[in-house]
């Protein structure tokens, strides 16, 4: 849904998983899910620290198979 | 006269497989019309004739687009389809996107003629003013499926005139959606001439037509980058419906008008918290089993932990984003944003559903 982000005019979107869930995914065990959780966040905050001219998609290494 | 064969294109819904929980369904087709098809395939009576019906999940078509619009080419191709029809799509959004793809596939790459239906405040309908493919139609429905005879009619009055190959007209004479550019025609004033008309209707309090309408996209401020994270104020906002048991603010699962903030001051995980999920466009099972897919706390915690930024605020934001009008979702953004500017937030992570 990244493109629908970029679309609307969103300037920082960050690529997640899925839909139903964005910040993670069920089908890891409990560490390894945090773990992507926290990647896709801190990779949140380096778009926050990142400028930018208009609508940009940042995409963490371990989602680019969502993409 | 040959009936032209159409293609039609519908979501997992409207095939008649399943809601939100088979929207991860794959792309297949069956031939001749299905669900809103045949009352289509009535109304084109003699003017075309649809011989197949591609469908796939909303969540697959958008997680898997260009396979998926890899196999509607094969399956145009294969059947000797002449024009490509897809929805209407009302208000959902992940199944405007779909038509809008779909009908900019094939019209680009086959150069067929595409004809879809939705809501005007359909996020599918950037996408249309994006692309601004000359062979593509868009006829503005009801925001909900209680419009589907109207919306029917209207794609089956465009798709017959497209048929035909008679000239379309104007997005004004023809009923669709403005794609966004002008045409050339002949006109037998001249542009000094048209100008002083209008000026003078305009004066006289008389109706006149614009040629140039303003467009009204609202194009967002990029907020300059952080320059000191480790000092940083955070907050999380969520669209994806986690709110505290029972939903007490009564948040809509859909066309939500409202938005409110929910305290994870003491909370280290969301987990360690109540809550549910109310929210009409997605399967909510994972979001209930583990609400840090969308307000991810326990991530941000440790990071907070570690002095990576500075705090985070202890109320999550809230809304619902689900065939929300978009008139709607602006109002309720800016008054988050007045929120968040008076509670001296210097960052914001939002999660999307």
């Amino acid at each position: 849904m990244t493109m629908v982000g970029k679309q609307i005019g969103a300037n920082r979107v960050v690529n997640g998983i899925k839909i139903p869930h964005p910040c993670g995914d069920p089908n890891l065990p409990a560490g390894p899910d945090l773990a992507l959780r926290r990647e896709i966040v801190k990779h949140a905050l380096r778009a926050l620290q990142t400028g930018v001219s208009g609508p940009t998609v940042f995409v963490p290494d371990s989602t680019r198979a969502s993409k | 006269m040959e009936k032209v064969r159409v293609m039609h294109y519908v979501n997992q819904f409207f095939a008649g497989i399943g809601g939100e929980e088979k929207a991860d369904a794959s792309l297949d087709f069956r031939e001749g019309p299905v669900g809103p098809g045949k009352r289509l395939q009535d109304l084109l009576g003699d003017s075309g004739k649809i011989v197949v019906t591609v469908h796939c999940g909303d969540n697959f078509f958008s997680e898997h687009r260009d396979e998926a619009l890899g196999k509607i080419l094969q399956i145009a191709e294969e059947q000797g389809v002449e024009m490509v029809v897809a929805g209407p799509a009302f208000n959902a959004g992940r199944y405007g996107f779909a038509c809008v793809e779909v009908c900019h596939a094939v019209s680009t790459s086959l150069g067929l003629h595409g004809v879809a239906g939705m809501h005007i405040e359909n996020p599918g309908i950037d996408g249309y003013r994006h692309y601004k493919d000359s062979k593509v139609f868009i006829s503005p429905t009801s925001e909900n499926i209680r419009g589907m005879e109207d919306a029917l009619s209207r794609m089956a009055q465009i798709i017959s005139k497209l048929a035909t190959e008679s000239v379309i007209g104007s997005p004004s004479e023809e009923g669709y959606i403005p794609r966004g550019f002008r045409v050339e025609e002949f006109v037998s004033e001249s542009g000094v001439e048209r100008a002083v008309d209008m000026l003078l209707n305009k004066l006289a309090d008389r109706p006149f037509v614009t040629e140039i309408p303003i467009e009204s996209l609202e194009t967002i401020p990029v907020a300059p980058p952080i320059a000191n994270l480790t000092s940083a104020r955070l907050a999380i906002a969520t669209t994806t419906g986690v709110v505290p048991p029972g939903n007490p603010d009564g948040i809509k699962a859909y066309l939500n008008t409202q938005w409110r903030k929910y305290c994870i001051e003491k909370l280290d995980s969301m987990k360690d918290g109540k809550w549910e999920v109310n929210h009409g466009g997605y399967n909510n099972t994972f979001m209930y089993a583990n609400p840090n897919y969308g307000v991810p706390l326990d991530a941000c915690r440790k990071l907070e932990k570690e002095r990576i930024f500075g705090k985070l605020y202890p109320y999550f934001y809230m809304t619902t984003g689900n065939v929300a009008r978009i008139s709607a979702m602006q109002a309720i953004g800016k008054e988050m944003a007045v929120d968040m500017k008076a509670e001296g937030i210097d960052g914001v992570l939002l999660v999307s559903a």
